[in-house]
């Protein structure tokens, strides 16, 4: 039952902030940050009510439309725990971000942002495939709305392009969904959208790649991997400071979920088949985002571009499927998420200062903004992968798991390091050091700022140097993605390969 | 005819019914309201007589060899009727809102009532003498509506102009449809000798019977193209759609399309059309010549009702998509079920639609009220309205939590469990395109609104609600209508 009020907090709190706000003025904000509050305050003791042993650490099943075999499933074990901790922690951080910067129909962006929460909690725990899909539909209408209405200049487009994205790609899932639900029905003669009754399917090569394909672009969309990122330069460029955290974030690990939790469990074949491309195509993330990166003069753009490439790194390792690199996902994941969302924190904050994203008009901010520019430097630093901060940790573990299945492709990520230091060094170099800007009349971090950033840069210092804590909480759940499927029937395909091979060996 | 019969054919009697009394009292005794609440009454009691026939629904009873009365036409009878009350409703608070133009509105509930007559015989028709006596009750029936007089004194004959094009557009384009169907069925009667839709059967090999008969079911079913607006025979929708009084557009967009639809499920599945591949291949054809030509046109639309009559034109393709499915024996019950439950949510969507750009329409210029421009900042304005509006929306675009999206979502499934892989992948590739226009309305929905446009609200806002609510609910929780669904 606390997994549905986990998701039902934050749905009925964006009720309460959207009307609290006619109460009085900006009371939306302190309200919302009590709803995410109160949300982590219920995750706080469930790891604690885990029985020992079990993968899942709690589970809710109920019914929803029993005809169809669709019902209310949501279960929580380590990857979704480490998930939705990042997902509350940095939707409080979206709330404290934009308590100046939103000064227009306060009480709905916070109840856009609050329903999106909603939606990313229900993502994380969802185990019936159909309400994956409702909340994975969710979860967009809302930002769509915090890009539409709160964003910058080009904000119509952005959202547009980002709505258009997602949902046709998810349509696709959507297609995959129901042909799988449908292969089940036809074995079985019960319908089915339980994914534990859908992870005992015994599917024919030839229908689980085109399957297998249709979760896959849904995910890489999301994730985004290389030639279906466009939408994200934009949106991120044009979303408000908040949105653009959030996205960043969580948004984009939702895909690196989706592929975790769906692709690789329910086609573990098809997957290891497909995990060559995968990974050449994470690689080739990683060095296009990078050397895009390189080429931005708009910071929120070149902020943008690393996020591809980051996340290049994650599509990397988790197609090499192994514990290594996908511990190393899931660390980097985590890292990116709090890496780049301070990123954006700086440029919303250089951005209410000089209203410009332009690195050419900007510089010298070291003698301005001492502390804003120290922070800058870390979270650059971070960015670019300097040992002792997380991703650091994050991007080693890939690449060594990732080594050892394809060291090729490996190697061609690795320059993305190269990369990675240039434009890390680049933004560092234009903004904080060369000639000062003329309008020098500004203010450093103010106690909030200072107090968002210095949260996220302990955080980052926290698990680049004692990662053990994550790499213990998901280990769990790495085992179980890459475990063996289970035994294939007798009279398949496989006995006949093993009792072939036995025969051959004497 | 026994008593059974007449009991069994009970709701088409009492709409007959209402359509005697209320055509005597428009003659007689003219009184706006009492003629509204004889029609609505009279409605009513056709709908509650349907519920007493559960029974014989249930078992499927033959009345006359034109009709049959089973749950199938029970179905689509009861959501014939409710979409008629409603339309009715709407007309009032259309009409009620011009009372200056001194608008005769009495007649216009007769006519209503035809319609629905023609409707609910085609619900019912197993017999092709049936589906034309009831297509022409309801196209005749149209085309008066579609031309209904919306200014009364000689001096506003320019407001009077844009629906009679649109209805002599309709009387035209309807009758060389009809007179499509009308040779298809000769041919068909020429091979077969018979009428009726079980026995009109044609070989699956259509080489051996010759090309005529298959040239009259492919006649029939463009003439049944041409009615339901599926390219490349739409071009007369989205005129009519502009012209036409916006209650009566609401009407066509429903109930006449969803009525088609039925009679074609009917038609198919008895006479097993679909196993002949051309027939197969021309209704995915037209499928996917709909789902791209309509929503490809509605992209650059800046009138509210053209827009709509394009993503109906898509809506209709995507209805081929299960119509098709139906036609596979392993997909067959699912596909009905699906058909149904997407007919349902597709009135539903487009009537809370239309009750909405009519309950903001009224505020001089009737060509001018449905621009989009002129819906900017409405939800800052009015925001119980623009939420509801943008719920409409993405009930049309089918977005979780609507109704829209248990339609789409019965859609896929169908064309999955059908294996029409290519099929659902236009479907993809038209919704992708779909979201554009649907995404922005919304967003002009959401414009700030730096100069104030001329729009005003009007009564009928509380039919908008109702409708937005129902739509809402039978989107989170539609096992009721789900447990209800018919089989053929």
């Amino acid at each position: 039952m606390s997994l549905v009020l986990l998701i039902l907090i934050p749905l009925l709190g964006a009720l309460l902030v959207w009307l609290a706000e006619r109460w009085r003025t900006g009371f939306s904000r302190v309200l919302s940050l009590a709803v995410l509050g109160l949300d982590a305050l219920l995750l706080l003791p469930l790891p604690h009510q885990a029985p020992a042993g079990e993968l899942w650490w709690l589970q809710f099943r109920a019914d929803w439309l029993p005809n169809l075999g669709i019902g209310w499933h949501f279960a929580l074990d380590g990857l979704s725990a480490l998930l939705l901790w990042l997902t509350l922690f940095i939707g409080a951080l979206s709330v404290l971000v934009s308590w100046r910067e939103i000064d227009q129909r306060v009480g709905f962006f916070h109840c856009n942002l609050l329903l999106s929460v909603a939606g990313i909690i229900g993502v994380f725990t969802a185990l019936d495939l159909f309400v994956f899909f409702v909340f994975w539909e969710l979860m967009l209408i809302p930002m769509v709305l915090l890009i539409a209405i709160w964003g910058h200049e080009n904000r119509r487009y952005a959202a547009i392009k980002f709505f258009i994205f997602t949902q046709a790609s998810s349509l696709l899932m959507l297609v995959a969904i129901l042909g799988l639900v449908f292969m089940q029905y036809g074995q079985t003669g019960v319908m089915s959208f339980d994914y534990e009754d859908l992870l005992r399917l015994q599917l024919a090569p030839t229908p689980a790649f085109w399957l297998m394909l249709g979760f896959f672009v849904a995910f890489a969309v999301k994730l985004p991997m290389v030639p279906l990122h466009t939408w994200l330069p934009d949106a991120h460029t044009e979303a408000p400071t908040a949105g653009s955290v959030l996205l960043a974030a969580i948004l984009l690990k939702t895909g690196a979920y989706g592929l975790l939790r769906f692709a690789l469990p329910l086609f573990p074949a098809a997957s290891a088949d497909f995990a060559p491309l995968a990974m050449g195509l994470g690689a080739l993330g990683v060095l296009y985002g990078a050397k895009l990166a390189f080429a931005q003069h708009d910071i929120k753009r070149l902020v943008a571009y690393t996020s591809v490439s980051h996340m290049g790194f994650v599509l990397l390792g988790i197609y090499a499927m192994n514990d290594l690199a996908l511990q190393g996902a899931l660390m980097q994941m985590l890292a990116h998420g709090l890496s780049t969302a301070a990123l954006f924190i700086i440029v919303g904050m250089l951005y209410a200062r000089w209203h410009t994203r332009d690195l050419r008009q900007l510089g010298g901010l070291w003698s301005l903004l001492p502390r804003l520019s120290g922070f800058t430097l870390l979270f650059a630093l971070a960015s670019l992968g300097l040992p002792g901060l997380a991703n650091f940790m994050a991007e080693f573990l890939i690449l060594a798991g990732a080594f050892q299945r394809d060291w090729p492709i490996t190697l061609v990520a690795m320059l993305g390091l190269v990369g990675a230091a240039l434009y890390a060094l680049l933004l560092v170099q234009r903004s904080l050091w060369g000639a000062t800007v003329p309008d020098a009349k500004v203010h450093d971090c103010s106690p909030r700022e200072w107090s968002v950033l210095a949260s996220l840069a302990v955080l980052l210092l926290l698990f680049g140097l004692h990662p053990q804590p994550v790499l213990d909480l998901v280990q769990r759940p790495v085992a179980a993605i890459l475990a063996e499927p289970p035994a294939p029937n007798p009279g398949g395909t496989e006995p006949l390969l093993q009792r072939a091979s036995m025969e051959r060996l004497p | 005819m026994t008593l059974l019969e007449l009991r069994a054919l009970l709701p088409l009697l009492l709409v007959a019914l209402t359509i005697l009394a209320a055509m005597l009292l428009a003659a007689f005794c003219r009184h706006r309201r009492l003629l509204f609440w004889v029609y609505q009454l009279g409605l009513l009691a056709a709908l509650l007589s349907l519920g007493g026939n559960l029974g014989i629904q249930a078992q499927g009873l033959e009345v006359t060899p034109l009709l049959r009365v089973d749950a199938f036409f029970g179905f689509f009878a009861a959501l014939f009727i409710l979409v008629a009350m409603l339309v009715g409703l709407m007309a009032a608070q259309y009409f009620g809102r011009r009372e200056h133009l001194a608008v005769p509105l009495e007649e216009s509930y007769v006519l209503l009532a035809l319609c629905l007559l023609g409707a609910l015989v085609l619900a019912a028709a197993q017999h092709l003498a049936a589906l034309f006596i009831g297509l022409e009750l309801m196209s005749v029936a149209s085309f008066a509506l579609v031309a209904y007089p919306c200014g009364g004194a000689p001096a506003s004959d320019r407001l009077q102009l844009p629906s009679l094009e649109a209805g002599l557009k309709y009387l035209l384009l309807s009758s060389v449809a009809s007179a499509f169907l009308l040779f298809g069925m000769a041919c068909l009667y020429l091979q077969t000798g018979t009428l009726a839709f079980a026995r009109l059967s044609l070989p699956p090999d259509s080489t051996a019977s010759g090309l005529l008969p298959l040239a009259g079911l492919a006649m029939l079913l463009i003439g049944v193209a041409f009615k339901l607006a599926l390219a490349p025979f739409h071009m007369w929708s989205p005129d009519v759609y502009q012209g036409a009084p916006t209650p009566f557009t609401a009407l066509i967009a429903t109930l006449s399309k969803g009525a088609l639809v039925v009679v074609l499920l009917r038609y198919l599945l008895l006479s097993q059309a679909l196993q002949i591949e051309q027939i197969a291949t021309l209704l995915m054809a037209l499928a996917t010549l709909s789902i791209l030509v309509g929503n490809l046109l509605a992209l650059r639309q800046d009138d509210m009702k053209r827009l709509l009559a394009y993503s109906s034109i898509a809506h209709l393709g995507y209805l081929l998509v299960v119509v098709l499915a139906a036609g596979q024996t392993v997909s067959s019950e699912f596909a009905l079920q699906a058909g149904a439950f997407y007919l349902l949510a597709y009135s539903l969507t487009t009537l809370a639609a239309f009750a909405m750009i009519s309950a903001l329409s009224g505020g001089g210029d009737e060509n001018r009220d449905y621009r989009l421009h002129c819906y900017r900042g409405l939800c800052w304005r009015a925001p119980c309205l623009g939420g509801c509006f943008m719920l409409i929306l993405l009930s049309l675009a089918g977005i979780p939590l609507t109704v829209g999206f248990i339609g789409k979502f019965y859609i896929f499934a169908a064309g999955a469990q059908a294996g029409l892989w290519w099929l659902l992948g236009v479907v993809v590739l038209g919704s992708a395109l779909g979201l554009y226009y649907y995404l922005r309305i919304i967003l002009i929905l959401l414009q700030q609104d730096d100069e104030v446009s001329d729009l005003v609200f009007h009564n009928g806002r509380w039919l908008v609600y109702g409708l937005t609510l129902l739509l809402l609910l039978l989107g989170i929780y539609p096992l009721p209508v789900m447990q209800w669904l018919p089989l053929l």
